[in-house]
């Protein structure tokens, strides 16, 4: 057989797939789906570039590519890259099964949801809105927005694209070796990160405290003799949020809470707990655990 | 508020909704358009007031800054507790801290509208299995396109009619709401308060693959609660902590567990 010129995929090409990826990564998202027509979208410059001219292969083609797709699209990117380098070598000829390219975006789309979940909406945003919030809180000022909206297009567009190609140009050999040792342990680290920013913003942002108190009658006036709040503070600021925080993970974790559920729960602990301290405060009339008149004695957060 | 307003306000939701591709597809519209920071200037430029309309933002934004959406799950929906909540609780004359429980309240009815778009667009997906057996390529390209019917019908036309003919109920709901029922407000507020932690829960989920792993989560809460440091400072010791893990830990780490499997 006379030797074939191995068909590249040329660099136009892959800058208008990742374009393609960038802006339809979740247009026709369905949960049953989730990305994969836009995966489909993505690829159909190669594919019509290879199977153009052969029905057959294009609907094998197509029948691969519809199956489920879901990672973080900014970042799990890297998968279409390798994806497509595979999809390359088996139009010029490479023995490749079709699992075994399914086999390859599972096995990066899965860990890039989550570690990619954790640096971009979980890390990078917070942080460049922390800022942003920063520059306008108080003033009202236009900046801030105006630097997150542009800060973060530039930084993620920029390391979107170099996933991608980073994932095309190694290619299975290479992310096969990562996924064994390298590629665990960055993610592993980057993990360790995410954790300890993550901690960061909701000790900045949970915003939970509690009025419990004791109140003298002095003089006929109710008069603050000691606030629980003021006592945590001395010991541990913030901890009533840490532990909210904490309850929650562990239900969705070990006692599989969906998302709604641990929204109800947090729905039913605040409601109660505001009802308890209402009732308690307004009927009882506890000498000791007397509201002000005019007052946040409905909160016990 | 004018047709032209409540129509450039619905667009700015559509455009900034989870699943619309025209302002840079996620990046540009669920990432920048529809976080409340960013909508509360382009609410403010709308409506005219742009301090207000970013301190709203700024208020609002607090609570849902470390939300994140695995796998399609939107506990709270952003796209109308940015372009239904904040506008009309500048319209109300809200002041920021209560317009974070009346955008709560929109964000959590949001909900709803996502659900039955997620749910109903598989109904693309199963034309696109028929397509990819027909080998008709350019059929599953236009389900791309055709799959924004569902969202321009939820974010753009639906958003318009509620801001533009619901604008009045809205602020007399308010009244009445901040006049009759005011522990409702109040409980939304405290509500509120406790929502990030919703969010932060979700991502712990996502990343914690051992318990242990949850010391570094509460070091950098720690760090926080009794050194008031920023995110960017948090950030710093987060980054150098990781790289020394990376250096120094995360072989050994790899080791026990092959030696365990």
């Amino acid at each position: 057989m006379a030797e074939q010129t191995y068909n590249k995929v040329t660099p136009p090409e892959l800058k208008r797939m990742w374009w393609i990826w960038i802006f339809f990564n979740l247009s026709a998202f369905s949960m049953e789906r989730m990305q994969s027509m836009a995966f489909v979208y993505m690829m159909s410059p190669i594919l019509r570039k290879y199977y153009g001219n052969d029905p057959e292969g294009m609907k094998d083609a197509l029948k691969r590519h519809m199956v489920f797709f879901n990672t973080e699209p900014q970042t799990g990117v890297i998968a279409n890259g390798v994806a497509t380098a595979l999809e390359e070598q088996k139009a010029n000829g490479s023995e490749i099964e079709d699992d075994a390219i399914n086999a390859v975006k599972a096995g990066i789309m899965g860990p890039m949801a989550g570690i990619g979940d954790a640096m971009i909406p979980g890390t990078l945003i917070p942080i460049l809105l922390g800022i942003g919030i920063g520059i306008s809180a108080g003033s009202g000022s236009p900046i801030g927005p105006i630097f997150y909206a542009i800060s973060y297009l530039v930084i993620i567009l920029l390391l979107s694209y170099w996933l991608f190609s980073f994932g095309y140009r190694y290619g299975m050999e290479t992310m096969r070796e990562l996924a064994a040792g390298a590629f665990r342990r960055v993610t592993s680290s980057m993990a360790v990160l995410g954790l300890i920013v993550a901690g960061a913003i909701g000790s900045s942002y949970v915003g939970l405290v509690t009025p419990i108190a004791l109140y003298q009658d002095v003089g006929g006036k109710p008069t603050l003799a000691m606030s629980v709040q003021q006592n945590l503070n001395a010991v541990f600021p913030t901890l009533l949020g840490l532990l909210l925080t904490l309850f929650l993970w562990n239900g969705m974790r070990r006692q599989g809470w969906t998302i709604n559920r641990a929204l109800g729960m947090l729905f039913l602990i605040l409601g109660v707990g505001n009802l308890l301290l209402y009732i308690i405060g307004y009927y009882a009339n506890i000498p000791l655990l007397v509201c002000p008149a005019n007052t946040t004695c409905l909160r016990i957060f | 508020m004018t047709v032209i307003q409540a129509a450039l306000l619905a667009l700015f939701c559509y455009l900034g909704a989870l699943t619309t591709p025209w302002a840079l597809g996620t990046s540009g519209g669920w990432y920048v358009i529809s976080r409340p920071l960013v909508a509360g200037l382009l609410c403010g430029l709308v409506l005219g007031d742009v301090k207000t309309g970013v301190l709203i933002g700024v208020a609002v934004q607090t609570v849902v800054i470390g939300l994140i959406t695995p796998g399609g799950a939107v506990p709270i929906d952003l796209s109308f507790m940015c372009y239904l909540g904040i506008p009309f609780a500048m319209i109300s004359g809200l002041s920021p801290a209560a317009s974070v429980a009346f955008a709560v309240g929109f964000g959590i009815l949001g909900t709803a509208a996502w659900q039955l778009l997620s749910v109903g667009n598989a109904g693309w997906a199963h034309l696109g299995d028929r397509y990819a057996e027909e080998g008709n390529l350019d059929g599953i390209i236009r389900i791309n396109y055709y799959a924004q019917i569902g969202t321009f019908i939820l974010r753009g036309i639906l958003t318009f009619l509620v801001l533009y003919f619901g604008q009045s109920v809205a602020v007399n709901l308010v009244t009445f709401v901040q006049t009759n029922l005011p522990w409702l407000f109040q409980f939304l507020s405290v509500l509120g308060g406790a929502l990030p932690a919703i969010g932060i829960a979700i991502l712990l989920v996502q990343i914690t693959s051992t318990t242990k792993m949850l010391m570094w989560f509460i070091l950098g809460w720690s760090l926080v609660a009794y050194f008031k440091i920023n995110l960017v400072a948090a950030a710093v010791f987060g980054g150098i902590i990781a790289i020394v893990y990376y250096l120094y830990f995360s072989k050994i780490e790899l080791e026990e567990e092959a030696s365990e499997a």
